[in-house]
């Protein structure tokens, strides 16, 4: 039998969607320059927030069922 | 290092090659001479197991030297893996589940089996193995390069690139053909844990040589500010370039293989779940390529700086544990993709040709491919210089073709033999042609050869499909509802 799609299914495709964008170059590069977070490249920091932002959120919809 | 050390280093290799050899011969005496067994580990893999399977040939030398090479030669730029990863596990789950679900219902043992199935061609599953078994030498090949790179440099030289290669082929060749795909499951195990403690303990060790991570970026941003910012022809290419590893990986034959031998839905969930979360380690590789840029400045081969820089700041014996975790790494990608070609050989040719031949003989020819395989990448890995990341790349991007057509089978009824055909030849053709003759124009762009390729591959298959017919639309329909609906929760 089909299981029913949940509603948290398009939240989580919205999250990683987002996640995924605020990576993209346009985005990103404006961190391409000299500097430093908690001795973390400005543009590694931001990567990795947004990195982390997708797995959590993809985790949690995969191991809910969501996904 | 005097020589005592280097014999140090050899004597920590040969107890770990020793285990490994154990585990295969362990592996033989408790499977049985069934092809379900050799080829899908009697699809019995816990989560566990499946877990460190999957992780095994996805973390391979790439991770453990080609990232450590390519922050040190290149700078952040690699940091755009992150997503990758993240894009595997999400794939794993998506395609994976499913790949399952039919394997498990219809016996299916290799990718060829599932493809021939749906697309009902014969011609298909042969075309598709043979692209498969093409484009997935050069990466065994990678594989063999980092581990040669890494026994050199841990025994000073003692045991020179050629040596070490050889060594390690054997090694793979020994217990992957004695155990099969069990056998590259327990051993993967163990590497992988290897891999993971070499990974963070052997680069905290580093980093705190270095002066700890805010020391490491302030002085990269004063010696080589260059480093730190995107570097390619364009920001675009770069970004959108490295997902490819990811499609090439998911639909790579191993993991195919890895998704049939998992024992429940579960397994896979799990697995696709967590796998992107040990991506962070990569945080950890662009710390000890930068700091080998601080500390050992002018490596003629970039892929060495973990190696070297164990070597130089850690005692010898410890500095040969973590090494070992680096020989982990390759092995544990190489002894599945060996395996793989195994599966394609005996199982989409031979099998697939004489349906008559018995277990036990499917079971030998694939052994013999094994042999066969890891020779021709050993000899392949002699010849090449470049970047290790660089031919995980090209491999990858040939194996991506297979995508559209694996989606197709899962998900799209109207999917048919001819567009598929249609769709992976062209493909491939495309990717072949970028990747050895690219106009110039189209080079500068900087985007991975696969990605032209699936930009002629999809529109192909869609098209084509669209034109022609299934060739038996009950069985199609029926095959993408059995891989729509979940077995368990």
């Amino acid at each position: 039998m089909e299981r029913k799609p949940s509603p948290y299914k398009w939240i989580i495709i919205f999250i990683l969607a987002f996640a995924y964008v605020m990576y993209l170059p346009p985005i990103a590069s404006h961190f391409n320059s000299p500097g430093m977070v908690a001795g973390l490249p400005l543009l590694a920091a931001w990567t990795v927030l947004w990195f982390l932002v997708f797995v959590v959120t993809a985790a949690v919809g995969i191991l809910k069922g969501w996904l | 290092m005097d020589q005592t050390s280097s014999y140090i280093a050899l004597g920590v290799i040969a107890v770990y090659i020793g285990l490994m050899i154990a585990i295969g011969e362990y592996a033989r005496r408790r499977g049985e001479r069934t092809a379900e067994d050799f080829f899908v580990a009697g699809r019995m893999l816990g989560t566990f197991a499946t877990f460190w399977l999957a992780a095994g040939t996805w973390w391979s030398a790439l991770a453990f030297l080609g990232s450590n090479g390519w922050f040190y030669g290149k700078g952040i730029t690699f940091l755009a893996n992150l997503f990758t990863n993240a894009f595997f596990g999400l794939l794993l789950v998506v395609l994976g589940v499913r790949v399952w679900r039919l394997g498990k219902k219809y016996g299916y043992v290799s990718p060829g089996d599932l493809v021939e199935d749906f697309y009902g061609s014969k011609l298909i599953r042969y075309v598709l193995a043979a692209i498969l078994l093409i484009f997935t030498v050069p990466y065994i090949q990678v594989q063999i390069m980092g581990a040669g790179y890494i026994f050199e440099a841990s025994t000073n030289g003692l045991v020179p690139f050629w040596l070490g290669s050889l060594v390690l082929t054997l090694t793979v060749m020994i217990y992957t053909s004695l155990g099969g795909k069990k056998a590259a499951a327990w051993t993967n195990i163990v590497q992988g844990l290897l891999l993971t403690f070499g990974i963070f303990v052997g680069g905290a060790i580093i980093i705190a040589v270095a002066g700890g991570p805010a020391a490491i970026v302030h002085k990269i941003l004063q010696l080589h500010p260059e480093l730190l910012v995107i570097r390619s022809p364009t920001l675009w290419g770069v970004w959108f370039s490295f997902p490819i590893i990811a499609l090439g990986g998911i639909v790579g034959p191993q993991m195919i293989l890895n998704m049939y031998s998992a024992k429940s839905e579960r397994a896979l969930r799990v697995t696709g779940a967590l796998l992107p979360f040990l991506a962070l380690s990569f945080l950890v590789a662009m710390y000890i390529g930068f700091s080998g840029r601080i500390l050992v400045p002018n490596l003629s081969r970039p892929d060495s700086v973990m190696v070297v820089l164990l070597m130089k700041y850690t005692p010898i014996a410890f500095a040969s544990v973590i090494l070992a975790g680096g020989l982990a790494a390759a092995m544990s990608t190489i002894d599945q993709q060996a395996h793989a070609i195994s599966v394609l050989v005996s199982r989409d040719f031979v099998w697939s040709a004489y349906r008559k031949i018995s277990q036990s003989l499917q079971v030998n020819i694939g052994r013999l491919a094994i042999i066969i395989t890891l020779l021709a990448a050993y000899f392949m890995a002699l010849q090449s210089p470049a970047y290790i990341a660089y031919i995980g790349a090209v491999a990858t991007s040939g194996t991506a073709q297979f995508l559209p057509i694996l989606a197709g089978a899962l998900f799209w009824r109207r999917a048919t033999k001819e567009g598929a055909l249609a769709g992976l030849l062209g493909g491939i053709a495309m990717t072949v042609y970028m990747q050895f003759f690219p106009p110039p124009q189209l080079k500068a762009l900087g985007i991975f050869s696969g990605w032209w390729g699936l930009l002629v591959n999809v529109p192909l298959f869609v098209v084509v499909s669209l034109l022609t017919k299934p060739h038996d639309l009950e069985k199609v329909e029926r095959l993408i509802r059995d891989a729509n609906t979940p077995a368990e929760v």
